[in-house]
């Protein structure tokens, strides 16, 4: 790990960034290197935010949403599945590693799991190092 | 009904081709002219947007008051014009002409200047001079070798930089020369000059990497005395020359008029009582003082912008689509285009108006 | 009649003279014209010469005579001709299998309505870029191009008729080994004969005089039952030879289309020669507005938070990358957005790539059924 990593995590309102709080509150650290920005539902999120993100200068972009079956919204995180394989596929077609990408299911009482994930990903990345411009 | 017909696209001086698209007598759109040998349907963002003119044109011949437009009509309009030029003396006229009118049109205009006596017309060269000597074709930049732009052709003169990009595929080396930081055309050059103010101190650095089998496109100069260097660099290395302009038929006027800088049109205006602009936004290269409150100025153009309003008369005359003519695009090309929509109106076009006012 | 092959002809001989064959097509929009079933007929016309192909819209039945006949030099688009500048009126059409496509997609996302167009297709070898149609007739076939008057691809061949009438053939392979030929959209081309159009014609397996027609709606039933009691066509059944015919011909077609699939976008660029072709991009947005599929009113490439500088190339993620990502899964491969783009970047290549994977993923074929791509379907499927 050489220079530091940004990563952008979107977590939907009802599961995910409820996870992120429940690790929060229960002071399960995890690398401060990702920014979180909380949306709704991961089905509100659409590949061009990714790819904004990217454009930005992320390293690397996580989406968290409810488990399949959990949407708040009933079937939101269904549509993201569907977009999230489509924004892979076009990630790589620019050079982007499709391991700078990641998506996940985590519910809001699954403090431990937003914990391990993060530093899953953080480690990913940190391998992977910043992405040149 | 819906009609789609070819016309040359208005936005430089490339001589693009560009179907219009119109609908009972609107202009609704543009479609690709693929045919057409230089572009093959290949628009840049400018040529597809010059049909945004129409959005907001001049329609009625008006009369400015107070810095705004009164609706008149051509009767009226004219009688003020005839009036004014009566009350003068024929070296008191000046004719203000640009690319954007016909060769036949600027014809006319020589003609009606000749028969009063006028000499003083020609039009703004945007620094490029009278240029009479033999220019490079776009298949030269094919067979190049070497290729240097001056200016940032690739967002200016996007269907030239395809000529480059093409040649460049073939391997040619391209060189850019340019007075901005960077720009698209410098990005994707294999060498980029920066210069600063005038290109002299630079000349010597390309001097030796041209030759005969090498191109000069310039888009840009900014005064006569660069393009005399350019001139220069030609004849010394044999490498063929290429000035682009920026309106489509300035090669035409360049073949046919007096190209002047901003000195000579100040000092033009200062010399006139009457001041007739053809198709021309004297704005775009001189300031609201060098030109208010000095001479009677009749505006013939449909453009609805700042200099119709520190003009006195206005004529719309036809717009690009509503006559057929030809323009000569940069390579020297006399390209003939017909009327490209039957838009309903009585304005006068410009031949019509120089008739009526001989 | 309830045949879905049938050989059709025209009755009115004035037409069978300069129709492309058997003048059928022509005589069924003479039809539609004459019953007032439809308000016009847009058809591709010569416009300067045979490589000049310009859409017009015809509102009589007497003016249909002047459009008989194919191009094959004139790739053209009409399907956003109909969906921007003619939803008010009823008309029927003309189209390549690409042109159904393209209006298959904007009926789905109801920017056409299925019930005020008709559409005759017209089978589909491939297009040529006119002025690469043009250097090729000369290079190998050794003639003025301005002497062709007629131009047809059939099993295989690229086939000009002269103005004395000699035709000269050669084979479409030996050309596009050259680098000539058909568009490389063309070539990639797996829909020859457009079932997604109410009726197919074509003179594939034809007899001498006839049009092969392919029967593929309730509404193409209609309109050549109502063509032929009107008397403006005659048909009769084909032979089983004919129909073989057809069926080898259109095959060979499409395993051409498979085999350049695979050799065109598998031995696809590499990243770095990709970065290259971004490099040159001036974020003109003419891929974007030829596009016939893609339409919003507010562009989201047009929003400030997508605003690049410009005096670069746009960031190719946040422009290509975002247009792929709202119209690779419908893209139809028709090639509009590498025909206009100045800068001769080879966007559909990527924007077919990942249609094609799309397809492999969901089973979602661009431009045919009813369905829009299961991306925006609101239920609870994986895919």
């Amino acid at each position: 790990m050489t220079e530091d990593v940004k990563i952008v995590g979107f977590c939907c309102n009802w599961c995910c960034y409820g996870g992120a709080d429940t690790a929060g509150t229960s002071r399960m650290q995890y690398p401060p290197n990702i920014r979180i920005i909380r949306v709704m539902c991961s089905g509100r999120i659409n590949p061009s935010m990714i790819f904004k993100a990217y454009k930005e200068g992320a390293d690397g972009v996580f989406v968290g949403g409810c488990h399949i079956g959990d949407c708040h919204y009933d079937a939101g995180n269904y549509k993201w599945n569907r977009r999230a394989l489509m924004t892979k596929d076009i990630i790589e077609e620019f050079g982007i590693d499709k391991e700078r990408f990641r998506f996940e299911w985590i519910s809001a009482s699954e403090g431990e799991k937003f914990q391990r994930t993060m530093k899953e990903f953080y480690k990913t990345i940190s391998q992977l190092g910043p992405r040149k411009k | 009904m819906l009609d789609i017909k070819h016309t040359i696209c208005p936005s430089c001086s490339v001589g693009c081709g560009l179907n219009i698209v119109s609908k009972d007598g609107t202009i609704v759109g543009t479609y690709p002219y693929k045919r057409h040998p230089i572009n093959e349907g290949k628009n840049c963002l400018n040529g597809r947007n010059s049909i945004l003119q129409f959005d907001s044109q001049i329609e009625k011949p008006s009369i400015v008051k107070n810095g705004q437009l009164e609706e008149s009509d051509s009767e009226t309009v004219l009688k003020l014009i005839k009036d004014q030029l009566d009350s003068i003396d024929s070296s008191e006229l000046a004719i203000i002409c640009s690319g954007n009118s016909t060769n036949e049109e600027l014809d006319r205009i020589k003609e009606f200047a000749d028969d009063f006596g006028c000499e003083k017309i020609g039009f703004y060269g945007y620094n490029f001079p009278n240029f009479k000597a033999d220019v490079a074709s776009y298949d030269d930049i094919s067979d190049a070798t070497t290729i240097l732009a001056v200016g940032d052709i690739y967002r200016e003169n996007p269907l030239l930089a395809r000529r480059i990009i093409l040649s460049k595929e073939n391997g040619a080396v391209f060189i850019n020369l340019d007075d901005v930081e960077k720009s698209i055309t410098s990005l994707n050059a294999d060498e980029f000059i920066k210069f600063e103010d005038h290109l002299e101190d630079k000349i010597d650095a390309v001097k030796s990497k041209l030759d005969e089998n090498s191109i000069i496109i310039a888009n840009k100069v900014c005064c006569k005395d660069d393009f005399a260097l350019l001139e220069s660099l030609s004849a010394d290395t044999g490498a063929k020359l290429l000035p682009v302009f920026n309106a489509p038929n300035m090669k035409g006027a360049m073949n046919r008029l007096e190209s002047w800088d901003d000195e000579e049109v100040k000092n033009i205006i200062d010399d006139s009582k009457v001041l007739v602009v053809v198709k021309d936004n004297m704005l775009d290269y001189l300031s609201d003082d060098d030109i208010k409150g000095k001479s009677f100025i009749v505006n013939i153009s449909n453009e609805d912008n700042a200099f119709a309003k520190i003009s006195d008369v206005v004529l719309p005359g036809k717009s690009w689509v509503e006559k057929a003519g030809t323009f000569t695009n940069c390579e020297g090309l006399e390209q003939c285009f017909d009327i490209s929509a039957e838009i309903e109106n009585d304005n006068m076009s410009e031949m019509e108006i120089f008739d009526k006012l001989a | 009649m309830s045949e879905r092959f049938i050989l059709a002809k025209s009755k009115e001989n004035e037409i069978t003279d300069s129709g492309a064959c058997g003048g059928a097509v022509s005589s069924i929009f003479q039809y539609l014209l004459a019953n007032e079933l439809v308000d016009g007929v847009l058809t591709l016309n010569k416009g300067i010469d045979v490589y000049d192909g310009v859409p017009r819209l015809l509102t009589s039945a007497e003016k249909v005579i002047e459009t008989c006949g194919s191009l094959h030099c004139a790739p053209t688009m009409v399907s956003d001709l109909i969906s921007d500048f003619l939803t008010d009126e009823k008309i029927a059409v003309a189209v390549k299998p690409c042109d159904a496509k393209a209006i298959n997609e904007l009926v789905k996302r109801h920017r056409i309505d299925e019930d005020k167009i008709i559409t005759v297709g017209l089978n589909c070898g491939g297009t040529v870029r006119p002025e690469v149609a043009q250097e090729m007739i000369e290079k190998f076939y050794n003639v003025d191009p301005s002497r062709v008057v007629k131009e047809e691809i059939d099993k295989g061949k690229f086939i000009i008729e002269l103005d004395d009438g000699e035709e000269i053939a050669i084979k479409i392979d030996d050309l596009e080994e050259e680098g000539y030929g058909r568009r490389d959209n063309c070539q990639r081309c797996e829909l020859k004969v457009p079932r997604n159009a109410d009726i197919a014609c074509g003179n594939w397996g034809s007899e001498p005089g006839w049009t092969f027609v392919e029967v593929n709606s309730e509404k193409g039933r209609e309109i050549i039952d109502g063509a032929v009691s009107e008397g403006f066509i005659e048909t009769k059944a084909p032979s089983e030879k004919a129909l073989e015919m057809r069926e080898k011909v259109e095959n060979i077609m499409i395993k051409m289309g498979n085999r350049n699939t695979g050799k065109q976008l598998d031995d696809d660029y590499s990243l770095e020669e990709w970065e290259a072709q971004w490099n040159k991009c001036i974020k003109c947005f003419a891929c974007r507005d030829v596009c016939p599929i893609c339409w919003c009113n507010e562009c989201e490439l047009e929003k400030p938070y997508f605003s690049d500088d410009p005096q670069s190339p746009p960031d190719p993620l946040g422009f290509h990358g975002v247009r792929l990502s709202h119209m690779s899964p419908s893209c139809i491969n028709c090639g509009q957005c590498d025909d206009v783009c100045p800068m001769e970047i080879p966007v559909s290549k990527l924007f077919h790539k990942l249609q094609k994977k799309y397809e492999s993923r969901t089973g979602y074929v661009a431009g045919i059924g009813d369905e829009k791509p299961p991306l925006y379907s609101p239920m609870k499927e994986v895919f």
